[in-house]
């Protein structure tokens, strides 16, 4: 008799059933038993399984599978006691008893290890309180970064202030200076500087009242600067316009195109109208290639029929002033000049990345 | 408002700073507007304000001493009734915000270009 025969083989043995003496209510009672240990022990199992897999999230899951595993055991030997009332395969159900004790044992021995670690999970309520002592101090750190930030602010607004104060006493010096002086071309140089450190200051101001502190709208700005040369400069009868796109920049480009407004309106006013009349142009736009195009016109006399040599007043520190400044700013300047048309057009590239090199820089 | 309105006008300067001080006495004095004195204290103003009884008031915020400008002005405003014109380095809204509790007749921010303050003054006066 091989093996396979002693394991497979029910001949010569009795069915489980021939012990109960095949009393029906004992033999019922076996079976019905375990017909309902066997259906519930595979369907605990499923339901296990199927929560597991409904929470990816649950640690040692696969203890929970070795669990599923080892209860589908036990049913399928309760399923196998029913078989054996009326069929001896009693080397069948051993060999499931086998699988099941492996299995068993396998659990029992893995789950005491296991418990300290299972027991060292954070609790639900642990959980909770955690996220609650995070939540607390990034509330923290949020309030501190806007106190930071309050005060970046305040430094930055006093920081400007104090420019501002010190422009205006640089301001009062010249006019002291001025005082002093009898020269009118002395005194005309020193006006052309206050012109020059108000523009300076104007920056600061509108710095002062933007929101960021870092960036302004041009088109005000040299509304107000192009008003201020023009108004103090004669009695009402040059007329100017000033056309602008709005334009949000920073001091880096605002100081350069504002000192560069400043010279040429400057530049009409003192040059173009020898009768006091006239009107001046100041218009900043976009062209196709979105390049800046600062253009300032005048419509007085040219500089053909400047009294002085033609070239005089191009050679003076406004010139210097305006080459310098569009080769700061990487554009080209043109000049046309004629009788009842000066022209000077300024394209720059646009100041796209003010606001956002501000911020990188920051 | 033309140069000759503005002529002989009688204008107190209150600022802190010597040098700043002395530009806009200059200043004003190139309106052809006369200077009764300038002031580097909020009492000292209000002293040299009721002697004088200036038209115009060019007053400074942040002044020395525990008082301000605007308190200053508040008691000129009231006492001498002068129009007083806030010149002031800050643009921060606290400021203005204590500049406006008072009735300003103007409110300029350093540097003040010789146009500003004329048309400044201008207006107030003409008020």
């Amino acid at each position: 008799m091989s093996w396979v025969d002693w394991l497979l083989n029910p001949t010569g043995l009795t069915p489980h059933g021939f012990c109960l003496s095949w009393a029906p209510g004992l033999v019922t009672l076996h079976a019905a038993s375990d017909v309902v240990i066997g259906l519930a022990y595979l369907s605990i199992p499923l339901a296990i399984a199927a929560f597991v897999k409904r929470r990816p999230d649950i640690k040692y899951s696969w203890v929970a599978y070795l669990f599923v595993a080892f209860i589908l055991a036990c049913g399928t030997t309760h399923l196998m006691a029913i078989l054996t009332l009326w069929v001896p395969a009693y080397g069948v159900e051993g060999l499931i008893k086998l699988v099941t004790a492996i299995l068993s044992i396998a659990t029992a021995a893995i789950l005491w290890p296991l418990i300290p670690k299972i027991a060292a999970l954070p609790s639900a309520a642990e959980l909770e309180r955690r996220v609650e002592e995070r939540t607390a101090e990034l509330a923290r750190v949020v309030e501190e970064q806007k106190a930071t930030l309050a005060e970046r602010d305040l430094l930055l607004r006093e920081v400007y202030h104090r420019v501002k104060n010190n422009l205006q006493t640089v301001d009062s010096l010249l006019v002291m200076q001025s005082r002093q002086l009898t020269d009118p071309q002395a005194r005309a140089a020193l006006r052309g500087l206050r012109d020059r450190i108000f523009a300076l200051g104007l920056v600061h101001q509108q710095l002062m009242t933007s929101a960021d502190l870092k960036t302004f709208d041009i088109a005000p700005f040299l509304r107000e600067l192009s008003s201020n040369i023009v108004d103090g400069g004669t009695d009402g009868e040059v007329a100017l316009s000033v056309e602008a796109l709005p334009l949000d920049v920073g001091l880096d480009f605002a100081i350069p195109l504002g000192l560069l407004v400043n010279e040429l309106v400057t530049n009409s006013l003192k040059h173009a109208f020898p009768q006091g009349k006239g009107e001046i142009d100041v218009n900043l736009g976009r062209t196709t290639d979105g390049e800046l195009l600062l253009v300032v016109a005048d419509n007085g006399q040219g500089y053909s029929a400047d009294p002085l040599p033609p070239r005089a007043s191009r050679i003076g520190l406004g010139s210097t002033i305006i080459e310098g400044l569009v080769a700061q700013l990487e554009g080209t300047i043109m000049v046309e000049s004629r009788k009842g048309l000066t022209r000077s057009e300024i394209r720059v590239a646009a100041p796209i990345a003010a606001s956002v090199a501000a911020s990188v820089a920051a | 408002m033309s140069a000759v309105a503005l002529q002989k006008s009688l204008v107190l300067v209150v600022d802190d700073e010597f040098l700043i001080a002395e530009g806009l006495c200059m200043q004003v004095e190139d309106m052809a507007m006369v200077v009764c004195g300038t002031a580097t204290t909020a009492d000292e103003a209000l002293a040299l304000a009721m002697m004088h009884r200036p038209e115009v008031v060019l007053m400074d915020v942040r002044l020395r001493g525990d008082k301000d400008g605007v308190d200053a002005a508040q008691e000129i405003h009231r006492t001498v009734g002068s129009k007083v014109i806030f010149i002031t380095g800050s643009r921060e809204q606290s400021t203005i915000d204590r500049i406006y509790q008072d009735h300003p007749a103007g409110v300029l921010f350093k540097p003040v270009s010789d146009r500003q303050l004329r048309s400044a003054i201008g207006l107030a006066l003409a008020e």
